[in-house]
């Protein structure tokens, strides 16, 4: 990527004589050669500023005016954010934002992510923030000032102006001024001065802080608590604490990338991975939860403990792809896939409070598969088709009654081994399919853990998780679940086999005609109908399903986009060197498709945040459901009829995230070079 | 040289490892197994549902609701089916309205994105970040928020009519009110595009042929303009087809069945055998007939199969039922629906009486107990729903529209203008005959999916009560507990919905294609 | 013929029997029948779209022909898997877009195939991979993404990367025609140099001077099939069929 710097400076215009403010003003606000296309570019610009200053004047006006009650944004904050999270556990939620925010900087440490910014630059940007400060001051002003369409003409009428505004108006002009001829300064020293671009957050986070130490937010009259209403008693200690941790652990990754970068990056990605587990039910747990039930001590056994499922279904499944990974001879792999039959088959026994007959019946066909399996004289071929016939089984024992954990594990299981001989056959990939293995066996047990239902436990998320809380949880569980999908399904279009296609395009035109609360009705209203009476999911577990429904389908065009920009060719090379389907795909194809689609795909992570607002229709209790319905209709009658600032408060706090992401989305898509193909 | 020695016996490669067998046992066994799981979900579904006591019905079509819908063309329905047509209907209204305000609004962002004016593209380039980066839901909110919270109450002080009222009771806008002659007046006016588009190609033509200027702009104008003038008064001539109306009417009322089930079903294995012989056609060149593949086969037979199944289909007593049904020959959920109601309806509006065809009216409130409200037959007052979400989906999707506007115009900046001036051409030659035509080709499939979105977006109307068919279902489902069939309900509208935008789309890509040619 | 018998067994190394290939209606293979013995070098030229590459990418499968039948060292290509993984494996192929990978080092380029699909240790085939360098003459490009690769070196990564997989047929689709010409003579070297060693080649290319050169014969191809072939020195002094000629003509 350094050799791309070059070009760039290259293609800069040459340095042009200094233009002063009047002739920026000739060419961009009044431009025109005749006096035709002047007098028209300078009506365009008187009236387009009119009409912002009015615009602003009433907003600002709107937002300051005495009756805003904000303190139902500050009050509330807690609820906005985590809604019922018991109060004294919140350091939890701390802690969870702690590990991704260590997480976030030491992957940034460890890609190396950065970059400079000029001085210049940057104080250009700071006189900008000044300037907008200032004239957000000047907007505001109170009832019966005198207005001729003109908002700054209220500049005559400071006697409602209060006198910390004063101040702030005072205090930004300085900087504006000082920023400017810092900016002044720069530009005439010509420096090539820089500072990482870094320091534009660390400096963001710093400000942060310091406002919650000082400033002192408003607290409405009534019953309120002044030691509790003030946002800052409650979050700017563990805040600061957050930001020296951040800052600390950018230098102990950068320290880390320097020993050992590699290792670095493969841990950070599995971390990655398991924060989220980790987060969700171990950190963020509910306080209900049993530890005793998960870890087997309790009244349920050992061997249907979450903890016992994970041993048993990570050390079997281990020790079976361990063994066929690498196909030794006839005999022992005949040995290991009849046993494995055996053990499957027989778990439908175990658990089978249905029918008899129809338990041993399936448990025959699917052992009959297995067994036909092991005729096959090839090791590997006989790996392929236990692994069909393991799919078949755990397909028929799906509506078996057993918990759903041991079905799940089975069809896990299946795939593993169908893939064992693709991806198999070394040293070094039977260890990394082991290496796989394990945390999908425990990504599975989490993932029925959240679920709640036939796993040893009583857990009831829909009670704990609300909130802005809920809002990422949905929009990351939803992506996570929705990027194998989508990735099957682009497969499944682009491939040559015609039912395949057929049956992807057909999904994908389908869900995605479709608007996404509908989905979202049959997540909540409707999904518990298909599945086998007595199972039942927690609702947020639905819609999570529904979500997933939905965005695979768009995950799944875009990735088609990837797949078909890649040339013919490499998969043909591919072929050619003798790898499988298989392996061309992903190996070849997958690599190069995901690289181009990744700006793509941030699109639609935006668009699955934004999209989960559309949770509060159906009810469950996101960011955007407290502040229309809790705040300004229940909580409580210091603010009721605050409606119309709750959704002021929330266009703008969706605004600043989604547009945090786009923007850093740009970013990387230039660092990548997307111009160089 | 070298002949052809003769290498090893051919020999058929075991089933389990021809690739050809085994690409289609995969695919064949993916298909059972998902038919199979869907036959076991729907099993599942049906004994569950059965187990709640309220099994699977569209019985729910017919029954009356007991609600009443905040708005449309009829508040008070009587069945299921009819509420669900209200729903519809309000649907559509918005979608359409919406496309058509967010393309102009979309269009002239987009343009005033790429202005030279700094201010002017500043803006429109705010105005973009802004609306896009906002859930829709949460803009829709506000909208709402603001008509409840900043507009000023109605007083009764207020009564009689204005230009424009706006309160948290919805927003009035003076209103062009379809009268009895509208029917009339739209074929005419329809007749006067179909003239003026041929008027128009008539003049191009001749300027080709003869290398003059022929105004054909204007001449089409103006033949438009005779028939919407000429139209008000001349429109009852349009009453013929009141005639061929009460002909359709009787065909569909009268013709025996039967015959519509053979015309059907020959219809059916006539396209089938079409297909066939086409694709035959084409295979067999001079060279000789080429060697079907699988691909063809499968091809092939699934044309034949789909052939014979909708024959069957539609010969059989199903066939039957479907048709008496679509042709309207019995109560569908006590609704009059069908081809033969329809045409009867039109019938009726199609006569020879005269009447004006529009009546322009100002919006109006009246006080009739204490508290004032907006006249319902004077000018067309919104409800706070309908003006929420027709807000938020055309501010939203005029964002959207506005960067494709602006791409699309990049696309074919800078050369082609400069070549098209360098022939000669004036610019606004230049822009008629070269940029847009290429605009409007990169523009046209981005552009279909935000009309798509957009329809689809409408559906958020519910967070605000605008009564369109997603609030409408749930409302029944909330009632009857019948969620299945409302969801299968949505699922059918919806994508005849889309099929129908993106069939529009396809067609003039399709025409665009050709005139690149 | 100088061809030399390298092969395991008495068959030839590729039998072809009149092969027949159709794209939908359009026929782009009407019946080849050619028989190359092991060693043999065999240069296939024609007019552009006479189905030479078609008929290469035939021989290891990337297109499968639908009548008549092609035998590669002993197994005939049908529609068995084996046959097909096993001719995959022992046929390399080289592009005439290089399609190297370009997610991939060269050396990633060149381990990929022995390490998933012959089971090598890595280790194992990095030093392969670096003896073949060596052999193309690029060692010290290892470490490098294609993309930084002029044209000459990546065509010369490509050739590296089949022989890794130390097949004994290499097939080259037209290896040349998309290099600047002063790449053109480091790839043909590294070709002289691979059919000196004896190993069996078809390839289709407008290099006339590396057909006389290098070639043991010639085939001439129009509308799908051959229509005349012969050693090089019959082949440009004594051409027997008008279109041969004028072809000749055109293009010498
Ligand atoms: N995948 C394909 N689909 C349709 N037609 C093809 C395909 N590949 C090749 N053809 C056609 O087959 C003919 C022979 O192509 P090719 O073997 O590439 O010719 P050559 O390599 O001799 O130039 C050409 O007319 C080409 O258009
Ligand atoms: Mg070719």
């Amino acid at each position: 990527m350094e050799q791309m710097t070059p070009p760039q400076t290259a293609e800069l215009a040459p340095e042009k004589p200094r233009s002063g403010p009047w002739a920026w003003c000739r060419e961009n606000l009044f431009a025109g050669d005749t006096w035709g296309p002047i007098a028209f570019n300078a009506f365009l610009t008187v009236a387009f500023v009119l009409i912002v200053l009015n615009l602003m004047g009433f907003v600002t006006t709107y937002l300051f005016a005495a009756e805003r009650r904000w303190a139902a944004v500050t009050y509330n904050m807690k609820l906005l954010m985590v809604q019922a999270f018991p109060q004294d556990d919140l350091i939890r939620i701390w802690v969870s934002i702690g590990i991704f925010a260590v997480l976030v900087v030491w992957s940034l440490a460890s890609w190396e992510f950065g970059g400079q910014i000029s001085v210049e630059k940057m104080a250009q940007g700071v006189r900008a923030a000044f300037v907008l400060v200032f004239l957000t001051g000047i907007m505001h002003h109170g009832e019966g000032a005198a207005s001729f369409g003109l908002p700054f003409l209220r500049f005559d009428n400071p006697a409602d102006w209060s006198s910390i505004r004063t101040w702030i108006e005072l205090a930004s002009l300085a900087g504006a001024v000082a920023a400017h001829f810092f900016a002044q300064a720069a530009h005439r020293r010509e420096s090539e001065q820089t500072v990482p671009i870094l320091v534009v957050p660390v400096l963001g986070m710093a400000l942060v802080t310091l406002a919650l130490w000082t400033v002192w937010l408003p607290v409405p009259e009534g019953q309120f608590d002044e030691t509790t209403a003030r946002i800052a008693t409650t979050t700017a200690r563990p805040w600061t604490i957050l930001f020296g941790v951040t800052i600390l652990a950018y230098f102990v990754g950068i320290f880390l990338h320097r020993q050992r970068p590699k290792l670095m990056r493969r841990v950070l990605i599995s971390a990655w991975i398991l924060s989220y587990p980790i987060i969700i039910f171990v950190i963020q747990r509910d306080p209900i939860l049993d530890w005793a039930d998960i870890l087997g001590f309790g009244e349920t056994p050992f061997l249907s403990s979450d903890l016992g499922t994970l041993l048993i279904f990570g050390i079997l499944g281990s020790v079976v792809i361990w063994v066929v990974g690498l196909p030794p001879n006839r005999a022992v792999t005949g040995a290991t896939v009849g046993i494995l039959g055996v053990i499957v088959g027989l778990m439908s026994f175990a658990f089978g409070d249905g029918p008899l007959w129809s338990t041993v019946l399936m448990a025959a066909i699917g052992l009959a598969l297995v067994a036909a399996a092991i005729t096959i004289h090839e090791p590997v071929e006989m790996v392929r088709a236990a692994g069909a016939g393991l799919a078949m089984l755990a397909l028929i024992i799906w509506f078996v009654p057993m918990p759903f954990v041991y079905r799940t594990f089975m069809v896990a299981l299946a795939l593993a081994l169908l893939s064992a001989p693709v991806f198999g056959g070394t040293e070094q990939g039977r260890a990394n399919l082991v290496r796989a293995w394990i945390p999908i066996s425990f990504l599975i047990v989490a993932a029925f853990l959240l679920g709640g239902s036939d796993t040893s436990l009583e857990f009831q998320s829909t009670t704990f998780l609300g909130g802005f809380n809920l809002t990422i949880l949905l929009a990351i569980s939803g992506l996570a679940l929705s990027l194998p999908a989508g990735l099957v399904l682009a497969l499944a279009r682009t491939s040559s086999l015609p039912i395949f296609r057929l049956l992807a395009t057909g999904y994908i035109e389908l869900v995605r005609s479709i608007p996404m609360i509908t989905w979202l009705f049959f997540g909540s209203a409707m999904l518990t109908a298909f599945l086998p009476s007595g199972v039942e999911f927690d609702e947020i577990v639905r819609v999570v399903a529904a979500i997933a429904i939905f965005n695979s389908a768009y995950v799944a065009e875009n990735i088609r986009g990837g797949l078909q920009a890649i040339n013919k060719g490499q998969y043909e090379a591919a072929r050619a060197v003798g790898l499988s389907v298989v392996q061309s795909t992903s190996l070849v194809i997958l690599p190069q498709a995901i690289r181009t689609v990744i700006p793509a795909l941030v699109g639609s992570i935006i668009i699955a945040f934004k999209d989960t607002s559309l949770v509060a229709i159906i009810g469950l209790a996101d960011v955007l459901l407290i502040a229309r319905n809790f705040v300004p209709q229940q909580s409580d009658p210091n603010f009721q009829g605050t409606l119309t600032q709750m959704m002021f408060f929330m266009a703008l706090f969706y605004w600043v995230f989604t547009f945090t992401i786009s923007r850093l989305a740009l970013r990387y898509e230039k660092s990548i070079g997307l111009g160089e193909r | 040289m070298s002949k052809p020695t003769e290498g090893p016996v051919p020999t058929r490669p075991p089933l389990w490892r021809n690739i050809v067998v085994i690409k289609w046992v995969a695919q064949l066994g993916s298909l059972i197994a998902l038919v199979w799981l869907a036959y076991v979900l729907i099993t599942q579904a049906t004994a569950n549902l059965r187990a709640t006591g309220i099994p699977f019905s569209w019985d729910f079509l017919g029954e009356p609701l007991g609600v009443k819908l905040s708005e449309g063309f009829n508040t008070d329905p009587e069945s299921g089916l009819e509420a669900l047509s209200v729903g519809m209907v309000n649907m559509i209204r918005i979608t359409w309205s919406g496309v058509v305000a967010a393309t102009v609004l979309g269009t002239i962002i987009g343009i005033a994105r790429l202005s030279s004016n700094w201010i002017v593209s500043r803006i429109a380039n705010s105005y973009i970040e802004f609306f896009r980066n906002i859930p829709l839901l949460v803009q829709i909110l506000f909208w709402q928020a603001l008509i409840i919270g900043v507009l000023p109450d109605l007083t009764p002080d207020m009564e009689g009519s204005r230009w424009l009222f706006a309160s948290p009771k919805g927003i009035a806008i003076p209103w062009l009110i379809p009268q009895a002659g509208r029917w009339q007046y739209m074929v005419l006016l329809a007749v006067g595009v179909v003239v003026a588009r041929w008027t128009y190609k008539k003049r191009i033509e001749i300027l080709e042929r003869e290398g003059r200027e022929t105004h054909a702009f204007g001449w089409a104008t103006g033949v438009f303009l005779v028939f919407l003038i000429g139209g008000w008064f001349a429109h009852p001539i349009a009453g013929v087809l009141g005639w061929l109306f009460q002909a359709l009417a009787w065909v569909a009322g009268n013709l025996p069945v039967i015959s519509f089930q053979w015309l059907m079903g020959g219809l059916s294995l006539a396209l089938a055998a079409w297909f066939i012989v086409r694709y035959m056609r084409k295979l067999r060149s001079p060279a000789g007939m080429a060697k079907l593949t699988d691909d063809d086969y499968f091809r092939l037979g699934v044309a034949g199969f789909l052939g014979i199944v909708l024959f069957f289909f539609f010969v059989s007593g199903a066939g039957e039922a479907t048709i008496i049904r679509v042709m309207g020959r019995s109560l569908t959920y006590k609704m009059n629906w069908g081809f033969e109601p329809l045409f009867n309806f039109l019938a009726t509006k199609y006569d020879f009486s005269g009447g004006s065809p529009l009546r322009f009216s100002l919006p109006e409130v009246e006080v009739p107990t204490n508290f004032p409200r907006y006249a319902s037959d004077a000018g067309n007052s919104m409800t706070p729903g309908f003006v929420a979400t027709w807000l938020g989906v055309t501010l939203y999707a005029a964002a959207f529209i506005g960067e494709i506007v602006r791409a699309g115009i990049m696309a074919v900046h800078r050369g082609q203008s400069e070549a098209a001036s360098a022939l000669g051409l004036h610019r606004a030659q230049s822009l008629r005959l070269v940029v847009l035509p290429q605009a409007f080709r990169v523009v046209l499939p981005p552009l279909g999916s935000q009309y798509l979105n957009l329809a689809k977006n409408t559906s958020l109307g519910i967070a605000v009560a605008y009564a369109d068919v997603v609030q409408v279902g749930q409302t029944i489902f909330n009632q009857e507990g019948q969620t299945l069939p409302v969801f299968i309900f949505w699922m059918a509208f919806y994508s005849s919905v889309s099929l129908f935008l993106s069939g529009i789309v396809n067609y003039y890509n399709r025409r665009m294609e050709l005139v690149e040619r | 013929m100088a061809a030399k018998q390298t092969g395991n067994g008495s068959t030839p190394a590729i039998v072809c029997e009149g092969v027949k290939k159709w794209f939908g209606d359009f026929q782009a293979l009407s019946g080849v029948t050619t028989t190359i013995g092991w060693g043999e070098v065999v240069v296939v030229i024609g007019p552009s779209g006479s189905g030479k590459s078609t008929f290469i990418r035939c021989i290891n499968r990337l297109e499968s022909h639908q009548a008549g039948r092609i035998v590669v060292d002993g197994r005939e290509m049908t529609n068995d898997l084996r046959n097909i993984d096993a001719i995959r494996r022992d046929v390399g192929m080289v592009f005439q877009q290089f399609n190297l990978f370009p997610h991939l080092t060269v050396m990633e380029n060149i381990t990929l195939a022995p390490i998933w699909v012959r089971n090598r240790t890595r280790t194992d085939a990095e030093s392969q991979a670096r003896q073949l360098l060596e052999r193309v003459g690029i060692p010290e490009q290892a470490d490098k993404y294609p993309g930084q690769l002029s044209g000459g070196q990546q065509q010369r990564v490509a050739i590296a990367r089949s022989l890794a997989m130390n097949p004994r047929i290499m097939l080259f689709d037209e290896p040349t025609s998309a290099l600047d010409p002063e790449m053109i003579k480091e790839v043909l070297d590294v070709m002289k140099e691979l059919a000196e060693s004896g190993m069996t080649m078809i390839v289709v290319t407008h290099e006339m001077g590396f057909a006389r050169e290098v070639a043991h014969r010639v085939l001439f191809f129009d509308y799908g099939t051959v229509v005349e072939e012969g050693t090089p020195e019959h082949f440009f002094t004594n051409p027997q069929h008008d279109r041969t000629k004028l072809f000749l003509s055109q293009i010498l």
